[in-house]
């Protein structure tokens, strides 16, 4: 059982990360992208390729990772969505090309597997790190524990006293809730834009890395978990960074706890996935703007609202 | 020989491919719902062609089907296709039945999609339509008895009771005039009034409404006509196959489907019969240049980031797809019709 | 030549015309009224000089420089300041946040401006620290204000400024308005429902009916015009002193 919760706090800090960069993108580009897990993947073959060929720790490789997976965002937006804004693109279009995007780095990444396993000899799929285990009060914990969460932590606040410490975060706060006015003033709104992507990706990228100190990891599992993150956005409440937050730790933990649920009755554990979907349903049938109704009165755009 | 039976191949696969650009078209490019649920629609009418063409030949011959259906499903599949070459009739009850079966099936589960699409707003609804063809797959996967889990299951051919090359031939036949029949009536319904209505929401959902367009309807009526379609090119394929494969059922199916509306063009009836065939002539040359070039990884990888980054470029550069669809007429040109003094055209403008 | 001039400006949204034939300026330190019925396009000229619709043909010009295609950024950096009736705060941000906004890209001399803006809108000082979201009307007006006035315009635009606002307010609102124009020197374009308080402190009236001038001329006259200011205006009877 202790198993278990260590998992889901792990899990929920990956969760966490990503589902914030997600809902950052959502809010300012307007764009729910379907590659958005693909960039976890990213950090994860970034961390691995440099561990592996200089034989650092992973943990060392997470500055690695949050630059590439930061740059890999970057580049998405330059050359695929922001193209498709200026040429006037509708939320579903935005979304096809999501789709299209995530092919791309999904299958890149699996070429590069590939590559990994017959060209350098080194498992391309299917591998874990292994993680150091701390004796704390006389508990052996793992490592990825206090990692993911630590590296969780740092980062979210560091996202807080960006978005409400500095003038670049006002100016991020002001084009997500009206775009038109923050231009009108003379706000760069393409640059903000730029810099939410680079963080989306970063943070994803980061979060990734921990994903393989607890189980098997291949090109398909950011993608696997798309669903729990666009779930912990929407239950966390449309348009609400924090809600986001609360949302993953929700749908991370009751995420292992069914598992360990089915497991126990000697179901299959590939039905997890149902606890998300009854998740987003009584979200929207119960209350549409989820937790975000707890603190809000309805106004887009903060980091609480 | 060879070219012929190439021939009819990529004919199959193309009828195939039209039925579900067909269905996505109607969905997506004319009422612009992103149907990102197809492939467990194509996957419903697969499964059940898997999960009964063995079943279904062996009640009627009267054999006991021992083992588990995931290990045995290939050999009874071989014996009841011997059997079926004396049998023709049994043939093509097992060949109807799926059809009898899935269509209806697809049609009311499409319909019931659309419950969803009412409290969801279009990025979530594609992440829901999206778990669910995941989780179609992952339950075929997992529960074995279905279509033998991922072993996948055999399928019965129900026109033994003609030689190689003429059962080919015939599935090829019944498959073109399914195809072209299903791309047909997308092409009468596109051009006709309902279609207007179709792309009148996609364009406008808020001025439909106001309109008095009942919105909620006419998707669900949509959406299960399109499922109903993916359901028959499921069942053809399976067929084609000869056997049923979970993971064949991906979303990157999907993705494929959404390329070649894409590609065709949104919201032009003639784009299935265009982006199906361009993208089975993609499809085939890279398999072909496969066997050319000898590269360090699987080619299939190489084949869904150049038609990703294909579909990206398309979007951006020609968002009308090759055949672009046919313009509205503009307020200017309205203003110089009239004053032509030419009323009926700007009657038809009201529309 | 004017800070302003409209020729022939026909524009509206997306397909639909909404003015037609538009032709008017602006001078030097002169308060300019525009009145007329409700849809007759009042608002739809501001947007078209800012550049926020669709222009069909026409040509605007400020400062002498043709703007009719120019992105709306650019004419605010030019001096074009634009006070629409919504969205002309930032409600989720506080008070110091909006005028930090206001100032970021002219960030030379900020004590002074800051100081400056204080004295025109003292009451700014109150409410520094709070979110605009939780101000009433009037005072989400004066920060909008003062984000405007901190940008240095020399055209300000305001478009139903006294909308939302009760009439004590509304007068206060209008009085501070013309007062722009006298302390800054500033040319303003006012936008008004209520007709009589804009025609009391106005140099010139611009009346708009259906997407077109019915009237351009000093207020007096059009007061004068019975039939107008019946017809148009729905002031019976109207006595000046």
């Amino acid at each position: 059982m202790l198993d278990v919760i260590i998992g889901a706090v792990v899990y929920s800090n990956f969760l966490a990360l990503l589902s914030i960069g997600l809902c950052l993108t959502i809010l300012t580009s307007r764009v729910s992208s379907f590659a958005h897990g693909d960039l976890a993947m990213v950090g994860v073959y970034t961390a691995y390729t440099l561990s592996a060929a200089l034989g650092l720790s992973p943990y060392l490789c997470l500055p690695a990772a949050f630059a590439v997976g930061g740059f890999v965002a970057l580049l998405s937006f330059a050359l695929v969505f922001e193209p498709l804004r200026r040429a006037g693109a509708g939320p579903v279009t935005l979304m096809v090309a999501s789709l299209a995007l995530d092919m791309v780095i999904r299958y890149s990444l699996h070429i590069y597997a590939d590559l990994l396993q017959r060209t350098f000899n080194v498992y391309g799929r299917d591998f874990m790190f292994n993680d150091a285990r701390l004796l704390v009060g006389g508990v052996s914990i793992p490592g990825a524990l206090i990692g993911s969460s630590l590296t969780a932590s740092v980062l979210l606040v560091m996202l807080y006293l960006l978005l409400y410490r500095t003038k670049l975060g006002v100016a991020m706060r002001a084009t997500i809730e009206n775009q038109q006015l923050a231009m009108v003033l003379g706000i760069n709104v393409r640059r903000v834009f730029a810099i939410s992507w680079f963080i989306s990706g970063a943070l994803a990228a980061t979060a990734g890395v921990f994903l393989p100190f607890r189980l098997l990891v291949n090109p398909d599992t950011g993608w696997s978990m798309l669903l729990s993150m666009f779930a912990s956005v929407i239950v966390g409440g449309v348009g609400s960074l924090l809600g986001s937050v609360l949302g993953a730790y929700l749908i991370g933990s009751s995420e292992l706890l069914f598992s360990y649920l089915l497991a126990s009755l000697g179901i299959s554990t590939a039905y997890r996935p149902l606890v998300v979907f009854a998740a987003i349903v009584a979200t929207l049938m119960l209350s549409p703007r989820g937790l975000s109704i707890l603190w809000s009165n309805g106004v887009k755009g903060s980091w609480r609202s | 020989m060879e070219i012929l039976s190439f021939l009819v191949s990529f004919g199959t696969l193309y009828s195939i491919y039209l039925i579900l650009a067909s269905s996505m078209e109607l969905e997506y490019g004319e009422l612009g719902l992103p149907s990102f649920a197809k492939a467990a629609f194509l996957a419903l009418g697969a499964f059940t062609v898997g999960a009964l063409s063995v079943r279904v030949g062996a009640l009627i011959l009267g054999l006991a089907l021992e083992g588990e259906f995931k290990l045995t499903s290939y050999f009874y599949a071989t014996l009841i296709t011997r059997q079926i070459a004396s049998h023709p009739l049994l043939g093509l009850v097992i060949f109807a039945l799926p059809f009898a079966v899935a269509v209806p099936l697809a049609a009311l589960l499409g319909a019931a999609v659309t419950y969803p699409a009412l409290r969801l707003r279009e990025d979530y609804l594609a992440i829901t339509l999206i778990a669910f063809s995941e989780i179609v797959r992952v339950l075929a996967r997992n529960y074995e008895p279905l279509v033998g889990g991922t072993f996948g299951a055999g399928v019965v051919n129900p026109f033994a009771w003609l030689g190689s090359p003429w059962r080919e031939l015939v599935l090829f036949l019944v498959s073109l005039a399914m195809g072209f029949g299903i791309w047909l009536l997308t092409f009468k319904i596109s051009t006709s009034p309902l279609g207007r209505i179709l792309r009148a929401i996609r364009d406008d959902e808020i001025a439909a409404k106001a309109y008095g367009l009942d919105v909620a309807k006419v998707r669900a009526w949509v959406l299960a006509v399109g499922s109903a379609m993916a359901a028959v090119a499921g069942v053809l394929y399976a067929f084609y196959m000869g056997a049923v494969n979970p993971d064949d059922f991906t979303v990157s199916r999907t993705f494929i489907v959404v390329l070649m509306v894409v590609l065709g063009g949104r919201g032009n009836p003639y784009s299935p019969l265009v982006g199906a065939g361009i993208y089975l002539l993609i499809d085939r040359a890279m398999i072909f240049v496969k066997h050319l070039l000898p590269i360090p990884f699987d080619v299939n990888y190489a084949s869904y980031v150049i038609l990703g980054a294909l579909l990206i470029v398309l979007l951006i550069k020609r968002p009308g797809g090759l055949v672009p669809e046919r313009p509205l007429l503009t307020v200017k040109e309205i203003v110089n019709i009239s004053e032509r003094g030419d009323e009926t055209l700007l009657f038809h403008k009201r529309e | 030549m004017y800070p302003l001039e409209v020729r022939e400006l026909h524009a509206g949204y997306g397909k639909i015309r909404v003015l037609s034939d538009i032709s008017m300026n602006v001078k030097e330190r002169e308060l300019l009224a525009v009145v007329g019925p409700n849809g007759s396009g009042k608002s739809t000229l501001l947007k078209a000089i800012f550049g926020l619709c669709t222009i069909f043909s026409g040509i605007i010009t400020f400062r002498g420089v043709d703007i009719t295609r120019a992105p709306p950024h650019l004419r605010s950096l030019m001096g074009l300041a634009y006070l629409p009736q919504v969205g002309n705060v930032f409600e989720n941000l506080t008070v110091k946040e909006n005028i930090m906004l206001a100032l970021y890209d002219k960030s030379s001399n900020l004590d002074g401006k800051l100081n400056k803006i204080f004295d025109l809108v003292p009451e700014l000082k109150t409410f520094l620290n709070r979110k605009v979201k939780t101000l009433s009307g009037g005072e989400r007006q004066m920060v909008a204000l003062a984000m405007c006035l901190l940008r240095d315009p020399m055209l300000i635009m305001f478009d139903e400024p006294t909308a939302a606002l009760a009439p004590r307010l509304a007068r206060q609102v209008i009085t501070r308005i013309s007062n722009l124009r006298d302390e800054l020197g500033v040319s303003v374009l006012l936008v008004e429902q209520n007709a009589l308080a804009a025609l009391e402190v106005c140099d010139r009236a611009l009346l708009m009916v259906s997407g077109t001038i019915k009237f351009l001329g000093s207020p007096s006259e059009l007061l004068e015009d019975r039939e107008l200011v019946k017809t148009y205006l729905g002031l019976e009877r109207v006595s000046r002193c």
